[in-house]
């Protein structure tokens, strides 16, 4: 039985985290309840929604720029996210190592994660600029054939991935707290077994890392399969759809042509594709990934 | 103890929103807010005329100002709107969606029904239809946007053609072919004239020219497969066999960078609009050009397709007399100013014919292109339709549709959203 007491300090609790489940529940739980409310209505903000049951989710599975939407976020992510978390990975080993001056390599690699979002991106144009850009002049001085970068149809979202890597340094952080939490007995104790360098890798690190690994791939896969504001600001979805996102596409239904009750359905069906996917890795996850310590 | 500290906490809260209420000054005359997407020196110049009203104007009205970026100013005037606090006077680039103007505009047909400053006769042919959606006058035109020919006389004369402006699609054609040059490793240096076939505008424009209709307004029709459209567009598309997509969208994104890609003589020709000259007079003042009417096609007739910057009053404005004043006052001087500064297309007649228009070739151009100006009337959805034949034309242009398909399935998806506001 708790005493009054114990009820009393409980009832204090929650009085002072009120505010914060007030904001929680008017500013998340209830927009997403009303997104999933305006995804079974025709709803153009401009007057009450209407009910109209599953249309939305229907002419959803007719649109084909859904499915090419869909294609684009889908290619983004499994082709971008493994190969950021790679560079981060080797970034995060090359910089682990006690050497003289890997502080300032730490520095430089993290240093575009703290320049703005917006100036990241226009500095990005000017590089790709398939005339002007420093890529071009890179490739035409090592005589190699300049290339068409964000306005070619086939090198666009290969483009958008190569300009990931500009981030890379948030992740390499994460691997490198992550690699200081291994226990420096474990690579002793291989190396009086006779364990050489890759075995130590395969054997300890990449064991021991797998939770970070997990982490990084679930909130890689979440956050790049929303991606926005780089598309919106430099390609608009060209040329040719080409760079046309799942998001930008929900967002041009939402507040360009009024059709917020269809983009709802996209935003419900979005959650349900992420939520899915993140399912599936935590289960895999019981396979390869260890929380033990050895 | 503790419960004394929370009461203690709310009452001086509650003291302190009460005191700033009271404490802050009050303004004797009427006070509006507006709202306007421009930024930079474009942007200061703005908050200056609307600084000029609230010295000039006798009303007592003082106007505050609010720079909200161009890509964000509609979603906020929805947000603000639903909120019960929109601006009382706003001005967008292009204008807003008719259906968007009509939920939350002031219809200005009784203020200007009373004011001979806002005769039709005073403004160019298209400038008020832009604004009229159903009968209804949903706002004033801040600036024009009309299109026109420029063309590069020093590359005629290297090319040995005739220093002029072509006349015809075809003479078009010819004399963007040779003047189109490539650089030794063959990869395109400059084009002759690229179709911006992603602008609905320019795509509206030569449909007209050739005797086609996008938009039956009185039968609610969307007729983007009228013959003569699907004529004009294969004529848009044929660049696309000469040079190839791959170029011409590569060379786009490339010419991108350049803050004004004719005067870096990138190409010979280009459609562009009124307010390229400014950008010519301060980047390359010594530049070779002048301005021609679009060219027509064989048997066609001359048109130009007119859009304005646009400015309404809203319907949720608690000051609607102050806000007509003001509105009024922008929409005759407040956009003369601005035009003698930006040397913009102006709307209005009477400010082309100031000094500053009429000494210079290229907006004496303008003002002969503006004759056979018209628009789109009462097209409810144009951010959907703009968007719409953007990514039409590209299947188009990657040969993905043939002209027919493309415009018959734009067709079916724009008149299924039109039906909607019937």
């Amino acid at each position: 039985m708790r005493s009054k007491l114990s009820y009393k300090e409980a009832l204090w609790g929650y009085i002072f985290a009120s505010p914060w489940f007030l904001g929680f529940f008017a500013f998340t739980i209830y927009p997403i309840l009303m997104g999933i409310y305006y995804s079974f209505t025709e709803y153009n903000v401009l007057n009450p929604p209407i009910w109209t049951g599953v249309t939305n989710y229907v002419e959803f599975s007719r649109d084909p720029l859904v499915k090419i939407s869909l294609y684009n976020t889908l290619y983004y992510t499994f082709i971008g996210v493994p190969l950021w978390l790679l560079m981060g990975l080797v970034l995060a080993l090359l910089v682990h190592k006690p050497l003289k001056g890997v502080g300032f390599y730490r520095t430089i690699f993290y240093i575009p994660n703290i320049v703005p979002f917006i100036a990241s991106v226009m500095i990005w144009l000017w590089i790709l600029n398939p005339m002007y850009g420093l890529a071009n002049i890179l490739l035409r001085t090592l005589g190699l054939t300049p290339l068409g970068w964000l306005g070619n149809e086939k090198l666009s979202k290969p483009s958008l991935i190569f300009m990931g890597f500009w981030g890379v340094g948030g992740t390499m952080l994460i691997f490198l707290a992550g690699l200081n939490d291994i226990p420096a007995q474990l690579y002793e104790a291989a190396k009086i077994d006779g364990a050489n360098s890759f075995q130590q890798f395969r054997y300890i690190t990449l064991p021991m890392l797998s939770p970070v690994i997990l982490f990084n791939l679930i909130t890689g896969i979440i956050g790049t399969s929303q991606v926005f504001a780089s598309v919106y600001i430099m390609t608009k979805g060209g040329p040719n759809n080409s760079t046309l996102m799942y998001v930008l596409y929900l967002y041009d239904n939402a507040f360009r042509y009024f059709k917020m009750g269809y983009a709802s359905a996209m935003g419900v069906v979005l959650f349900l594709i992420i939520l899915l996917l993140t399912i599936l890795l935590l289960k895999s996850s019981q396979g390869w990934v260890h929380y033990e310590r050895l | 103890m503790v419960q004394k500290k929370l009461i203690s906490l709310v009452v001086f809260l509650l003291v302190v929103v009460l005191l700033g209420g009271v404490l802050t000054p009050a303004f004797g005359g009427t006070k509006i807010t507006y709202w306007h997407p421009w930024g930079g020196r474009w942007g200061e110049k703005q908050n200056e005329i609307v600084q000029q009203f609230n010295k000039e104007n006798p009303y007592g009205i003082e106007v505050e100002v609010v720079q909200v970026p161009g890509g964000e100013i509609v979603n906020k005037l929805i947000t603000a709107d639903m909120g019960g606090n929109p601006p009382d006077v706003f001005t967008v680039w292009s204008g807003i969606d008719l259906v968007l103007a009509d939920k939350i505009c002031t219809p200005l047909d009784k203020f200007v029904a009373k004011d001979p400053r806002f005769s039709p006769k005073k403004y160019y042919p298209g400038a008020l239809e832009w604004l009229t959606y159903k009968g209804k006058l949903l706002g004033l035109p801040w600036v024009g946007a009309l299109m026109g020919l420029y063309y590069n006389k020093a590359h005629l004369k290297q090319a040995g053609l005739p220093v002029r402006a072509p006349k015809t699609w075809k003479e078009l054609e010819t004399f963007a072919d040779k003047t189109t040059i490539k650089d030794p490793q063959g990869k395109y240096k400059r084009f002759g004239f690229i179709p911006p076939y992603g602008w609905w505008n320019f795509v509206v424009q030569c449909s007209w020219q050739n005797g086609g209709e996008w938009w039956d307004y009185k039968n609610w029709k969307f007729t983007a497969t009228n013959p003569k459209n699907i004529e004009a567009v294969k004529w848009i598309a044929s660049f696309v066999d000469k040079y190839g997509i791959k170029n011409i969208t590569e060379f786009n994104t490339a010419a991108s960078a350049s803050p004004c890609a004719f005067a870096d003589e990138l190409f010979t020709f280009t459609y562009d609009g009124c307010w390229t000259i400014s950008a010519i007079r301060d980047y390359k003042p010594k530049l070779d050009y002048d301005v021609a009417p679009f060219p027509v096609p064989e048997g066609g007739r001359p048109v130009s397709v007119w859009f304005n910057d646009c400015m309404y009053m809203s319907n949720k404005s608690k000051n609607l007399d102050a806000a007509w004043k003001f509105l009024s006052w922008m929409a005759t001087e407040g956009t003369r100013r601005w035009c003698i500064w930006a040397l913009e297309q102006p709307a209005r007649y009477e400010i082309s014919r100031e000094s500053v228009y009429q000494e210079d070739k290229h907006f004496r151009a303008f003002s002969g292109i503006a004759k056979y100006s018209r628009t789109l009337i009462s097209f409810p959805l144009m951010s959907l339709f703009s968007d719409k034949i953007g990514t039409t034309m590209e299947s188009i242009m990657y040969k993905e549709k043939t002209p027919e398909t493309a415009l018959s399935e734009l067709e079916n998806i724009i008149q299924k959203e039109l039906d909607k506001y019937k």
